[in-house]
């Protein structure tokens, strides 16, 4: 019962460690479709001035605007989130110079939320991982 | 009826810029206010007033309209403006850069919508005040006008309101599809044929070419270079330009036919614009609008410069 039980929690802790990692990727793959979404909006207004919903329409992404509501941007941190509604909020608001330069202003801050989540993503994935594995053997040899 | 009943329509495919609510309001007018309606007026923190046969309207919450005060009117927030604004932008104000920079915006089924606001460099900002003008195509409008066309230009004059646009649409569907008369239309701000995906909206005749969003006088040039039309029609001549492309237009074969802004009769000589297009010899025939839109003048062109 105890090798059972010790198992399980040693599986949860390693479990755990790699989810965290995982989280870690995930945000940084979020953030760079919502960039590379933003840039190629944001092309379309330079280029094309069509419309934005026919804009919205033509660019695909799994990242994506609908009804001014970001979609599928689960992973993504409150930070992050903040700067996504505040470009949502001001897309089409104004003339085309306003809209190359929101998007060039919330591209620079996505820039800086990428290289800190990539940074953290290098600098801690593994040391998740790591921690939840040790965890969950430090845990599963007090029990046994 | 039918006329009427397209009237009304007219009226509803206006509001929908409009929020809901005041939407709900204005859709429950009854349809003789509908008809008469020219203008929605909205002002930011001013209630909202429609033009009832030039005449200023109040409307109330519950879906009335006097011309007094009622007792809940319709008020309009800052903040409403604002939606108002980005909804008639279709929320792509930088698609209707150009326009907002002349004060107005072109709309769904040719409504213009006028803009008030701050101006700056790259447009209008802090909208304060949105004038919908509704468009009403009315088949037949221009029958008393059109025998009096001799091929030659005709400039139909008007207070705002009296239906210049309106007879001008019905004279270019006329002469197209009656007479057989190849016509480019250069339609700056949407308002005669609103032309949606391609598609002119309003029936402009079948020999009808359509040059929308241009300036008129780039527009003149670019039809009379391109299109080889026997009559150009435009909206609201404004501008010595203009004025000059008509006579390079007249020079070449092509006659036109187009509207002007006066108060009375009168001002078609003392507006430097029109008394110089009247000189020009571009214009055969002068149609004399009234403010109520019933009563139609029709003069020729030289007794008409001869007021003075």
């Amino acid at each position: 019962m105890a090798v059972i039980g010790a198992v399980m929690i040693f599986a949860s802790c390693a479990l755990f460690g790699v989810l965290e990692a995982v989280a870690l990727s995930q945000r940084v793959k979020k953030l760079t479709l919502c960039r590379n979404y933003i840039m190629r909006v944001g092309e379309e207004i330079r280029h094309s001035r069509k419309e934005l919903p026919e804009i919205l329409r033509g660019v695909k992404s799994s990242v994506y605007i609908e009804n001014g509501v970001w979609q599928n941007t689960a992973g993504l941190k409150d930070e992050d989130l903040s700067v996504l509604y505040s470009y949502a909020e001001s897309l089409g608001t104004t003339d085309i110079d306003g809209q190359i330069k929101n998007t060039n202003v919330h591209i620079e801050r996505l820039d800086i939320l990428l290289c800190d989540a990539v940074d953290k993503n290098k600098k801690c994935s593994r040391l998740y991982v790591s921690l939840g594995v040790l965890c969950g053997a430090f845990l599963a040899i007090i029990i046994i | 009826m039918e006329d009427e009943k397209k009237l009304v329509k007219n009226f509803d495919s206006a509001l929908y810029a409009l929020p809901i609510k005041m939407q709900e309001c204005l859709l429950s007018l009854p349809p003789k206010i509908k008809i008469a309606t020219s203008e929605i007026r909205l002002r930011a923190d001013k209630p909202l007033i429609l033009t009832v046969g030039g005449a200023p309207m109040w409307v109330g919450k519950e879906g009335v309209a006097d011309y007094l005060p009622p007792k809940s009117p319709i008020f309009v927030a800052a903040n409403e403006i604002n939606e108002i604004y980005i909804n008639l932008c279709n929320h792509s104000v930088y698609t209707h850069e150009d326009e907002i920079k002349q004060g107005f915006i072109m709309m769904k089924h040719a409504h213009r919508a006028g803009v008030c606001g701050t101006v700056f460099s790259g447009g209008v900002r802090d909208i304060c005040s949105i004038n919908i003008r509704i468009a009403k195509e009315i088949k037949g409008s221009a029958d008393r006008i059109i025998s009096a066309f001799d091929g030659k230009g005709m400039l139909i004059a008007g207070p705002p309101s009296s239906g210049k646009t309106t007879i001008l649409r019905d004279a270019v569907r006329q002469l197209s599809e009656n007479f057989g008369k190849r016509i480019t239309v250069i339609d700056s701000r949407g308002e005669i044929a609103a032309v949606s995906c391609a598609i002119p909206e309003n029936d402009i005749g079948v020999n009808t070419d359509v040059i929308t969003g241009a300036e008129k006088a780039d527009g003149l040039l670019c039809a009379l270079r391109t299109m080889a039309p026997q009559i150009v029609a435009f909206d609201e001549i404004s501008t010595e330009r203009e004025v000059d492309m008509i006579m390079e237009g007249l020079h070449s074969g092509v006659s036109v036919i187009t509207t002007a802004h006066i108060g009375e009769g009168r001002d078609l000589v003392k507006r430097p614009v029109t008394a110089r297009l009247l000189k020009s010899g571009a214009i055969s025939k002068v149609v004399i609008l009234n403010r109520v839109g019933g009563n139609v003048e029709i003069l020729n062109a030289k007794d008409v410069t001869s007021w003075q």
